[in-house]
C-alpha cells in the first residue's frame, strides 16, 4: 500500500515517528501567525488557563516535541489529522490527514537538508503513481536579490513582510516609487537628518504644541526613532527607479528552475550590488543539483512565490495537482531556521532556546489518492 | 401562515429616531405601555412590533427569529457569516457612525494600517508580545485587518470604555465607534487616515434565514411600500399647466427631466390640463420656464407618498430569498 511505503521510505530515512497532542496552546499559533488564524483552526475556549485549538498543521506540534526532547538534532515523521476551519461554502475539509517529517538541527549544510526534504516530498508523491508539479520558491533568495538589486535595509525589511501577501512585493514597489512619500509628516516634520536625542526632543515639542498627553506601551524614544527612520526611508533611503525595476524584473521571473537561477545570476550580476545575492544564489544551485533527476518535469521556480505562512525564511515549495483544480495543493514543504526560536518563547520550552535550523515537508494522502485516481 | 414580525429598538437615540422616521412617513408607533416589549403600527395592524435592544436585533434577524427591523449597519455587519443571512432594504439616513480605527495621536509615525503593520512587526522585538487591539467589533476588526493583510495582532476584547483601554494600559490601539471624534480626541488618541472601517447608518433590514410565507412577504412589501412611496414623492414634483399646447408644454419642460405623467383611470387629461413629473430641485426654473412661455396657470405640487406598482427593494429581496432557498440552508 502506497502510504505503508511512505512509512517505510521516511524510517529508511532516519526518520523516528512520532505522536504530537492533538490539542495544542491556541495562543502559540496566535502569536506564531496572528489574530487571522482565529479564522483557520478550530479554538477551544478554557475555563480558566490557556485556550486550547485542534492543531492545525502537525509542523508546530512536532517542532514542539523536538524542543521538548531537548533539541537533539532529528529527523522526526509524523502521521495524523489536522483541522482546518473552512468557509461553509468553501467545500474544503475540515479535516485530512497529514504524513510528513521535520529535520530538526541535523546539518550546517541547508541545501543538502533542502534537497533531502523535497526528495522525501517528491517520493511520497510518487508512491501513489502521482507526478506532480512543482512550484518552487526562496524566501532567503528573495530578500538577497531585493539587496543585490539596491534595496536599502530599512525597505528589505518591508519586503520581507510584504512577503507574506499575494500582492505583497508588488505594493511594497509600488509604494517605494510613490513620491507622495515626500509629502509624509515625519519629513515635514523634518526628523530625516536627526540624531536620537534631538529627534526624541522635537517629537516632545511636537506634543506638547499640539496638547497631545503620551498614551500607551511605546516610548516616546521608540517613536521618534521610527519617525527618523520612516524620513529617512522615505528620504535618503529610498530604492532609486534602477532598484525597482530591477527588483520588479526579477519578481517577474517564474521558469524552470534551473533557467529561473541563471536568469536570475545575470540580473544580479548587472545590479548595484552583485555580491549580495551570491551566497544565497549558490545555495539554491546546490539544492537544485543535490536534486539531480527528481526534479519533476514540471517545475517553477520564482522568488515570490509563498506559501503564506509567516514562519518559512528559506526554500519553499509546493506540490501541485493541476487536474484536482486551481492550485490544488498535495503537500509542501521548506525551511523554517527562525520557527524553533520562536517556539522557544513558549515557557515550557524556554530552557532550550537557542537558535536551530529546521525544514520539512507534509503531504495529504486523501489528495493524492484523488489525483492517483484522475492522473493516467 | 405566520404573521410579519417587525423589531424596533427598544431604547435610546436610535429608537427616537427610528419612531420619528416613521412617523413622518404615515407610519405613527402606538407603543403598548401595558407590557413594553411590544407596539401597534395601526396604520399596518397586520404587523407583529417587537421592542428589541439594537445589537438583539442584529442576532434575531440572523437567526430568523423576526422577519425584518431596524438597527445599525455595523452591528449586523459585525456578526461576519451571519451577515450573509441579512438583506439590507434600505439605509435610513440616521444613526450615523462610524467604525474606525484609532491610534494614540502621539504616534506621529503612525498615519496609515501600512504604518501600523510596521508598528507592529517592531512591537514583537522591543516589547515581546503583538500589537494589541481592544474592540467590541472583533468580526469587523479581523476582517478589515485581513483585507489590509495585517496579521500580527491581538484582540483583547472590551466590552464598554473601549476609548480608555491605550490609557489604562490594557491595548495599544483600537477599534470604535465614532459620531464626532471628540471622544478620541479627550483620550489623546486619532483615527489612522485610511482606518474608517465602516461608515455605518441605521438600516430597515430584513432576515433571509426567517420564515417567509405570503402573509408575512405581504406584511414586508407594505412596509416597504410606504417607505419607498414616500421616497418616491420626495425626490420629485408635479408640475400641472394650463393654456399651453401639450407639444410646446412638454418640450419646454424635458429641458429640466420633466416628463408627462400616464393619463388617468379613463385615459383622458385632468379638465384638459397637462401633468408633468420631475425632479424636485428643477422644479421651480421648469414652473418659470413655462410661464414666461405663456402658460395661464402653473402649479407644482409636493405629494407625500407615490406608489408605484413596482418595489424594487422588494423585488431584490425577493429575488435574494429564492437564491437562498435555492442553495439551501
Amino acid at each position: 500500500m502506497s502510504l505503508a511505503a511512505i512509512r517505510d521510505d521516511l524510517s529508511a530515512r532516519g526518520a523516528r515517528f512520532i505522536a504530537p497532542p492533538v490539542l495544542q496552546p491556541a495562543g502559540l499559533y496566535l502569536e506564531l501567525v496572528g489574530e487571522d488564524i482565529r479564522r483557520r483552526v478550530f479554538m477551544i475556549e478554557a475555563e480558566d488557563g490557556e485556550d486550547l485549538c485542534l492543531r492545525p498543521d502537525m509542523t508546530v506540534p512536532a517542532c514542539r516535541m523536538a524542543l521538548a526532547d531537548g533539541l537533539t538534532p532529528s529527523v522526526l515523521a509524523y502521521e495524523g489529522l489536522v483541522f482546518r476551519r473552512q468557509n461553509d461554502s468553501s467545500g474544503k475539509e475540515t479535516e485530512f490527514v497529514q504524513i510528513g517529517a521535520e529535520w530538526c538541527g541535523l546539518s550546517d549544510d541547508a541545501a543538502e537538508v533542502d534537497a533531502q526534504v523535497l526528495q522525501a516530498a517528491l517520493t511520497a508523491v510518487r508512491r501513489f503513481g502521482v507526478e506532480p508539479v512543482l512550484r518552487l520558491g526562496d524566501v532567503a533568495l528573495f530578500v538577497a536579490t531585493a539587496a543585490a538589486c539596491g534595496w536599502p535595509a530599512p525597505w528589505l525589511e518591508r519586503l520581507a513582510r510584504g512577503f507574506q501577501r499575494p500582492d505583497g512585493a508588488a505594493r511594497v514597489i509600488a509604494e517605494a516609487g510613490d513620491d507622495r512619500a515626500d509629502e509624509t509628516p515625519a519629513v515635514a516634520l523634518g526628523f530625516a537628518g536627526l540624531d536620537p536625542d534631538a529627534a526624541q526632543a522635537k517629537l516632545s515639542a511636537a506634543l506638547a504644541q499640539a496638547g497631545v498627553a503620551m498614551v500607551g506601551a511605546r516610548s516616546s524614544a521608540d517613536i521618534a526613532a521610527r519617525l527618523t527612520a520612516k524620513a529617512r526611508a522615505a528620504h535618503i533611503d529610498r530604492p532609486d527607479q534602477q532598484a525597482r525595476d530591477l527588483f520588479a524584473k526579477a519578481l517577474a521571473i517564474a521558469v524552470e528552475p534551473l533557467a529561473a537561477l541563471d536568469q536570475l545570476s545575470e540580473l544580479a550580476e548587472r545590479a548595484p550590488a552583485p555580491q549580495a545575492a551570491q551566497a544565497a544564489l549558490a545555495q539554491a544551485r546546490r539544492r537544485l543539483t543535490l536534486l539531480g533527476e527528481a526534479l519533476p518535469c514540471d517545475s517553477r521556480f520564482s522568488i515570490g512565490f509563498g506559501r503564506g505562512l509567516a514562519y518559512y525564511d528559506g526554500a519553499i515549495f509546493e506540490l501541485e495537482c493541476p487536474a484536482l483544480g486551481d492550485r490544488a495543493s498535495l503537500g509542501g514543504g521548506g525551511r523554517y531556521d527562525g520557527l524553533l526560536a520562536a517556539l522557544s518563547l513558549d515557557p515550557r520550552a524556554a530552557a532550550a532556546r537557542c537558535a536551530m535550523t529546521a525544514a520539512g515537508f507534509a503531504v495529504r494522502p486523501n489528495r493524492l489518492a484523488l489525483a492517483a485516481g484522475i492522473t493516467p | 401562515m405566520s404573521r410579519f414580525v417587525f423589531a424596533l429598538p427598544s431604547k435610546g437615540r436610535l429608537q427616537e429616531q427610528a419612531i420619528d422616521y416613521f412617523a413622518a412617513r404615515g407610519l405613527a408607533f402606538d407603543r403598548d405601555s401595558a407590557r413594553g416589549y411590544t407596539a401597534r403600527l395601526p396604520a399596518l395592524p397586520q404587523i407583529e412590533v417587537r421592542l428589541l435592544s439594537a445589537s438583539e436585533i442584529a442576532r434575531a434577524l440572523r437567526d430568523g427569529e423576526v422577519h425584518a427591523g431596524v438597527t445599525g449597519e455595523d452591528l449586523l455587519r459585525e456578526m461576519g457569516s451571519g451577515f450573509e443571512r441579512i438583506a439590507l432594504m434600505a439605509p435610513l439616513g440616521f444613526g450615523r457612525a462610524d467604525v474606525v480605527v484609532a491610534a494614540p495621536a502621539a504616534w506621529l509615525d503612525v498615519e496609515t494600517v501600512a504604518d501600523l503593520e510596521a508598528v507592529a512587526a517592531e512591537m514583537g522585538a522591543r516589547y515581546g508580545r503583538k500589537l494589541r487591539v481592544a474592540t467590541k467589533f472583533v468580526g469587523l476588526t479581523r476582517a478589515f485587518f485581513n483585507a489590509h493583510a495585517l496579521s500580527d495582532y491581538r484582540i483583547v476584547e472590551s466590552l464598554g470604555a473601549t476609548e480608555g483601554a491605550p490609557a489604562a494600559g490594557a491595548a495599544d490601539i483600537i477599534v470604535d465607534i465614532t459620531t464626532t471624534g471628540a471622544t478620541l480626541k479627550a483620550n489623546h488618541l486619532r483615527v489612522l487616515s485610511d482606518g474608517v472601517i465602516l461608515a455605518s447608518q441605521a438600516q430597515l433590514a430584513a432576515s433571509l434565514a426567517a420564515d417567509w410565507d405570503r402573509e408575512s412577504l405581504s406584511g414586508l412589501a407594505d412596509l416597504s411600500a410606504v417607505l419607498s412611496a414616500y421616497g418616491e414623492a420626495a425626490a420629485g414634483r408635479t408640475l400641472s399647466v394650463d393654456g399651453l399646447s401639450a407639444p410646446q408644454a412638454e418640450a419646454l419642460a424635458a429641458g429640466f427631466g420633466f416628463v408627462v405623467e400616464k393619463a388617468g383611470l379613463d385615459g383622458a387629461k385632468e379638465g384638459g390640463r397637462l401633468r408633468l413629473r420631475g425632479p424636485t430641485e428643477q422644479a421651480a426654473s421648469a414652473a418659470l420656464a413655462l410661464r414666461a412661455a405663456g402658460a395661464s396657470r402653473v402649479s407644482l405640487q409636493a405629494e407625500t407618498h407615490l406608489f408605484s406598482n413596482t418595489n424594487s427593494a422588494m423585488l431584490a429581496f425577493e429575488a435574494k430569498l429564492a437564491q437562498k432557498r435555492a442553495t439551501g440552508p
